[in-house]
């Protein structure tokens, strides 16, 4: 079985008269990993929420072969925790979180995240998602607000982690699916002929 | 100079002019039986404080209105968090809340007259002010301060109801707790002491005031409210710097 199926998906918001998924497809199997490509608004977040179960589809089929590691578009992080409180927070022991922050190139285990830069806090929530791990691996916008370096420190220990994972990536930076070796594959939720 | 030491200074110009304006009133009247000065007063309080009836009855009135402050602030977070969660709690608890922020405090005080007895209802009275003020912030805060995208992510990331409430609701609602709890407490305790004077328990300061008025003891009764400001004051201080110790470097 593979580890992500999803079949004839179709999806609407409350009040909205389009639907933003219809009859859409995907298959993804292990140590596959695909970038979607579209324009913003397009629903490529909503397919997020769709396969971590926060939205219900209207109608067809979602099958995961696997647990869903989510790193959400925000940070999201508690801002009462500290650095390495966010990340014991969802089950990692002291070491995963020191290591996971180390990893990431992260030295501020005691820090509060109204502490840090914004790029330091999207390191921490990158930090959370590998003590996460899972087989299906959601990455929405994963490297925005980093500099180069800490692009690619974090695209290494994300890769790492999630080696046999399938990995789903939402970017605007084409060059950010080259990092992580996905394939580029247009997402068209919607086909224009259905419309 | 410090911006502390100016506040200071400020505040004691401010205290000092309305003094000056007590004392004027009171030169005016001219009689110290209807408007007592504020040496009179400050005279009356010294004399009061050196026996032990003030004592007692301070004292009783301080633990009389903090299990009423205390009890009214649990019931008011624990309604709080059964009408967020329970439709039906909602629907029969909410509109009594509003009705009982509605009743005046002097009806509430004889209508719990006739159904409590005299020792036990200045606390009933200060828990029921406390309760629905604590309750409509905290159920305010439940719906607007808990953020929709810390509750996705502990769904997400399966971190369990119990867990999701002790490290993500709580600390959300925390801040409107406190609030609401130092606003309630000087109301608790103004209410707590408005029982006291029509119930009269036998050691307390509503006892000591309504004494004093019988007997035309004027001073008497401003060095009384004075003693409930003064300790409302401190009160309200002791419970923010309790606060701000205990929540040291953690607010969001």
């Amino acid at each position: 079985m593979n580890l992500l199926e999803i079949r004839k998906l179709c999806f609407s918001y409350k009040n909205s008269p389009t639907p933003l998924l219809r009859d859409f497809d995907l298959t993804l199997d292990r140590r596959e990993r695909v970038c979607l490509a579209a324009p913003s608004g397009r629903g490529k977040t909503t397919l997020f929420r769709l396969i971590a179960g926060l939205e219900k589809p209207d109608s067809g089929e979602i099958r995961l072969g696997g647990r869903v590691a989510y790193l959400f578009q925000e940070d999201r992080l508690l801002p009462w925790l500290t650095a390495e409180e966010n990340l014991t927070l969802i089950g990692a022991s002291r070491e995963q979180a020191l290591t996971a922050l180390e990893s990431v190139g992260l030295d501020c285990a005691d820090k509060l995240p109204r502490e840090l830069s914004g790029g330091m806090r999207r390191r921490l929530a990158i930090a959370r998602t590998i003590c996460l791990g899972g087989e299906i691996l959601l990455l929405d916008e994963p490297f925005s607000g980093l500099d180069r370096a800490s692009r690619e420190k974090a695209a290494t220990a994300l890769d790492d982690k999630f080696r046999n994972a399938a990995v789903i990536l939402i970017t605007h930076i084409p060059e950010e699916a080259g990092i992580l070796g996905a394939r580029l594959e247009n997402f068209d939720p919607v086909p224009e002929k259905m419309l | 100079m410090a911006e502390s030491v100016k506040r200071l200074l400020r505040g004691l110009c401010v205290v000092a002019f309305w003094i000056l304006v007590w004392e004027a009133i009171s030169l005016i009247v001219g009689q110290e039986l209807l408007v007592p000065s504020p040496a009179l007063t400050l005279k009356t309080l010294i004399r009061l404080a050196v026996t032990k009836k003030f004592w007692l009855a301070t004292l009783m009135t301080l633990v009389r209105t903090a299990i009423g402050f205390a009890a009214g602030t649990a019931i008011g977070v624990l309604l709080a968090f059964l009408t967020h969660y329970s439709s039906a709690a909602d629907m029969f608890l909410s509109p009594i809340m509003r009705l009982i922020r509605a009743v005046p405090v002097a009806s509430f005080i004889i209508l719990a007259l006739v159904w409590i007895k005299t020792e036990a209802l200045p606390s009933f009275i200060s828990a029921a002010m406390a309760a629905p003020m604590v309750w409509q912030s905290v159920a305010g805060a439940l719906k607007n301060d808990v953020d929709r995208q810390l509750l996705e992510m502990a769904e997400v990331y399966r971190l369990g109801r119990l867990k999701t409430f002790v490290r993500i609701v709580l600390p959300s609602v925390a801040p409107a707790i406190i609030s609401s709890a130092v606003n309630a407490l000087g109301f608790s305790w103004k209410s707590g002491v408005a029982a006291e004077v029509i119930c009269q328990p036998l050691f307390s300061i509503g006892r000591q005031l309504q004494t004093a008025k019988l007997t035309l003891e004027t001073a008497e009764v401003f060095a009384w409210t004075a003693t409930v400001c003064l300790l409302s004051t401190a009160l309200e201080r002791l419970l923010k710097a309790a606060v701000k110790h205990f929540g040291r470097g953690r607010a969001a």
